[in-house]
C-alpha cells in the first residue's frame, strides 16, 4: 500500500468516526465543504480538463437545490411543490441539472472561450432575477424551507434521531456520513472518466478543437457530456446542500457561488479532482475557522464594525492564494498533496497547456526533482 | 409619445456611458487578450477615491485624482500581476483578474461601508426640459463627456504612434516586437485608459438620478460586459455600438416593462444578457468581429 493510499484510508477513518469528537457546528461546516466538493469536480472536468470556462455553475446548483425543494415538498398557498418522496425528488432534480447542462451545449458548441465566460455570466444573471421574481418557485426573499431526506424509510433529519454507541445522530450527524459516501463515490465515478478515453478526448479538445476533430473526436458530443457530467454533479451538491442548510434563498445561487467555485478549482489545481475536494474544504472552511478564532486573531473585529472581519479577511486571504497560484504554481493545493502522497501520478494530474509548457521547459526544477528522487525510491 | 422620445435619450446617455466602459475593456483585450473582469474594481476604488478627495478639494480634483487613480490600479494589476505571471495563457490570466476584482471590491466597500457616498458634483439633481425630453442635467453632461471621450479616444487610436502601436501589436505581438514595437508599454498605457475611462463611466454612473457610490456600483462594470461581447470583443467600432444598443434596450425595457404584465417585472436588470444571447446565438462571435476560420 502506497503512502497515498494509507493517508486516505486514515483520513476516511478520522471522517467516519469524527461526528463523535466534532462539534455539531463543525459537522455542518464539513457538510457545507463536501457539497461544494462535489460541485468543484464537477467544474474542474469542465473547466479544467475540458477547457469549457463556465461561470454558471452556480445555476446547475441551484436547479438541483430548488429541484429537490419543489419536488419534495407539499403544495402551499405561495408556493409551487409536488409533494413527491424525497429519493424520488433528489433523483429528478439531479437530472433536472443535467438536462439543463445538456440545454446548455448547443451553445456552447457555437460559442467559444471567453464568449462562452460572458454568456454564462449572463444565464447567471437571469437564473437569480427568475428567482428572485418567480416567489412561488423560489419563495422569494424570504427563502424555502428544505424537507428531510428519506430513503425506504430511513430518515436522514432530525426527526427521528439514530443512536449508536449511545451517541444520539441528528441530521448534521447523519448527512455527515451520507456526505462521505457521496463524496468518495463522485470521486471515484470522477476519476473513472478523466483517466479514461473520454477524459483523454476532452483534453485533446481543451488543445485544440480542430485537432481533435482529425483525431476522430466527436467534438460536439463530448462537449456536451462534459456540460451534462458537471451539471449533474452539479445538481447532486445542490441536493446535498439543501438538506445539510435546510432552508434555502435566491441569494445564496447567484454569481459569488460561482466564483467560489472557480476559486476553489483554481486554488485546487485546475484539471486535479483532489485538488478540488481540498479546494472546496480550503474556501468553505476558511471565514469559519477565522470567525470562530477571531477573538484570538489581533487584529480581526467582530463582522459588522468595519474594519477587517472574518469575512474580509479570508476573501483577502482566498484571493492571495487564487493569484499567486495562477502566478508561479498552477499545481495549487494538487501539488502539496502530491507531496504529502508521496509520487506524483501523471495520469491524474493534466497537463497545462502545450504552449505553456513550449515556452517554460522547466517549471519548476524543483518539483522534477522531488518526483525523480521519488521515482529512484521506487526502483530500489 | 413623451415616453418614447423620453426612454430614446435616456437610452443614449447611458449607452454612451456603457460605450466608454466596453471601449476600455476592448482597449485592454486587444493589447493583452485577457478579459478584464477587474473593470468593475477600478471603476469603484477611482470612483471612491473621487467621492473621498472632491469632499475637501472640489469636485474637479476629486474627478482627476479618481481618473488618476483608476488608471494606476489597471497599471499595477498588468504590472505587478499579468507581467509576473509563468503562465500566459489568456483564460486563466482572466480568471486572475477575477481574483483581482474581488480584491479590490472587498476593500472598498470594507471602506464604504453600507451608506452610500455623495459625489459633491456642482450639477447634482437639476432636471433638464426641453421639447418632449425632460432629463436629469447630469445625464446630459454625461452624453456629452461620454462621446468626447470616444472621439478623442478615437483620434489618438487612429492618429498617434501609440495607436499604430496598438493596432499592430494586437494583429501580430511577434512582427510588432521585431519592427521595434514595445509591447511593454503598449500593454501598460492600454490598461492605463481602460481604468481611467472605467472611471470616467463609474462617475456619471454614480451621480443622480443614481444614488452615489456604494459598493453595487461595482456591478455595473459586468452589465457593460455584454456591450464588449455584442460588438466583438477586439472590435472598437463593435464597442460603441454594443453599448448603444445596451443603454437603449436597458432604457425601452424599463420604461415599457410595467405595460407588459406581470412576468416582465424588472426586465431592465437582464435585458442586456438577454440581448447578448440573441446576438451571440446568430453571430457567434460578436457584430464586428472577423470570423475564426479553421482549415483541417
Amino acid at each position: 500500500m502506497s503512502r497515498g493510499r494509507l493517508l486516505v484510508a486514515g483520513l476516511l477513518v478520522a471522517l467516519v468516526v469524527a461526528p463523535y469528537f466534532v462539534s455539531e457546528f463543525w459537522l455542518q461546516v464539513g457538510g457545507l465543504a463536501m457539497a461544494a466538493a462535489i460541485a468543484a469536480m464537477g467544474l474542474t472536468m469542465l473547466v479544467g480538463v475540458a477547457g469549457q470556462i463556465s461561470l454558471a455553475h452556480a445555476v446547475f446548483v441551484g436547479i438541483g437545490a430548488y429541484g429537490y425543494v419543489i419536488l419534495a415538498s407539499p403544495s402551499g398557498e405561495n408556493v409551487w411543490g409536488l409533494g413527491l418522496p424525497p429519493v424520488v425528488a433528489a433523483v429528478g432534480a439531479v437530472l433536472a441539472a443535467g438536462i439543463g447542462g445538456l440545454l446548455l451545449s448547443p451553445l456552447s458548441s457555437r460559442v467559444t472561450g471567453l464568449y462562452l465566460a460572458v454568456v454564462t455570466i449572463g444565464l447567471v444573471f437571469i437564473w437569480v432575477h427568475f428567482l428572485n421574481e418567480v416567489e412561488q418557485f423560489s419563495g422569494g426573499y424570504i427563502g424555502r424551507a428544505v424537507p428531510e431526506f428519506d430513503i425506504f424509510g430511513v430518515n436522514f433529519g432530525d426527526s427521528e434521531p439514530w443512536h449508536i454507541l449511545g451517541v444520539p445522530f441528528g441530521a448534521v450527524e447523519k448527512l455527515w456520513l451520507v456526505g462521505i459516501v457521496l463524496v468518495v463515490v463522485t470521486f471515484i465515478a470522477a476519476r473513472r472518466i478523466v483517466q479514461a478515453r473520454p477524459g483523454l478526448a476532452l483534453s485533446m479538445v481543451r488543445e485544440s478543437e480542430v485537432a481533435a476533430a482529425s483525431m476522430g473526436v466527436n467534438v460536439g458530443r463530448y462537449k456536451a457530456g462534459a456540460f451534462f457530467v458537471a451539471s449533474v454533479y452539479a445538481g447532486i451538491a445542490g441536493v446535498f446542500l439543501a438538506v445539510t442548510i435546510q432552508f434555502i434563498t435566491p441569494q445564496a445561487f447567484g454569481f459569488t457561488l460561482s466564483t467560489d467555485y472557480l476559486v476553489i478549482i483554481i486554488i485546487g489545481g485546475l484539471g486535479s479532482l483532489r485538488g478540488a475536494i481540498a479546494g472546496a474544504v480550503f474556501v468553505t472552511a476558511l471565514p469559519r475557522l477565522l470567525g470562530q478564532y477571531a477573538g484570538n486573531i489581533p487584529f480581526l473585529v467582530p463582522v459588522g464594525e468595519g474594519g477587517v472581519d472574518a469575512n474580509v479577511m479570508s476573501v483577502f486571504v482566498y484571493c492571495g492564494l487564487l493569484i499567486l497560484v495562477i502566478m508561479f504554481a498552477r499545481g495549487g493545493l494538487d501539488r502539496v498533496l502530491g507531496w504529502l502522497t508521496g509520487p506524483v501520478r501523471r495520469a491524474r494530474h493534466v497537463p497545462e497547456s502545450k504552449q505553456d509548457i513550449a515556452t517554460e521547459p522547466n517549471q519548476d526544477p524543483e518539483q522534477d526533482l522531488v518526483s525523480e528522487l521519488n521515482q529512484e525510491k521506487e526502483t530500489v | 409619445m413623451d415616453n418614447f422620445v423620453n426612454a430614446l435619450a435616456g437610452g443614449l446617455s447611458l449607452g454612451a456611458l456603457y460605450a466608454v466602459m466596453a471601449l476600455g475593456f476592448v482597449v485592454i483585450y486587444r493589447a493583452t487578450g485577457i478579459l478584464n473582469f477587474a473593470h468593475g474594481g477600478f471603476l469603484l476604488s477611482g470612483v471612491f477615491v473621487a467621492a473621498l478627495v472632491s469632499e475637501s478639494h472640489g469636485y474637479l480634483v476629486g474627478v482627476l485624482a479618481g481618473l488618476v487613480v483608476g488608471a494606476v490600479v489597471a497599471v499595477i494589476t498588468d504590472v505587478v500581476f499579468i507581467r509576473q505571471s509563468r503562465t500566459q495563457d489568456h483564460v486563466t490570466l482572466t480568471i486572475l483578474t477575477l481574483g483581482v476584482n474581488l480584491l479590490i471590491v472587498t476593500e472598498v466597500s470594507r471602506r464604504l461601508g453600507s451608506e452610500s457616498w455623495a459625489l459633491n458634483d456642482p450639477v447634482g439633481d437639476r432636471i433638464v426640459e426641453f421639447g418632449m425630453i425632460t432629463m436629469p442635467a447630469s445625464r446630459l453632461i454625461a452624453l456629452g463627456v461620454a462621446v468626447t471621450a470616444i472621439i478623442v479616444f478615437l483620434l489618438l487610436f487612429r492618429f498617434t504612434n501609440w495607436g499604430l502601436a496598438m493596432r499592430v501589436s494586437s494583429q501580430d505581438a511577434e512582427v510588432a516586437k521585431l519592427m521595434g514595437v514595445r509591447l511593454s508599454r503598449v500593454s501598460w498605457t492600454s490598461w492605463a485608459i481602460g481604468g481611467a475611462l472605467a472611471v470616467l463611466a463609474g462617475l456619471f454612473l454614480a451621480s443622480f438620478p443614481a444614488a452615489g457610490v456604494s459598493s453595487s456600483l461595482a456591478d455595473t462594470a459586468f452589465r457593460a460586459f455584454p456591450a464588449a461581447v455584442i460588438g466583438g470583443l477586439g472590435s472598437v467600432g463593435g464597442a460603441l455600438v454594443g453599448g448603444m444598443m445596451l443603454g437603449l434596450t436597458e432604457a425601452f425595457a424599463a420604461t415599457y416593462e410595467s405595460s407588459l404584465g406581470g412576468w416582465a417585472h424588472n426586465l431592465s436588470g437582464i435585458s442586456a444578457w438577454i440581448l447578448l444571447l440573441v446576438v451571440l446565438l446568430v453571430r457567434s462571435e460578436g457584430l464586428f468581429s472577423s470570423k475564426q476560420v479553421a482549415r483541417v
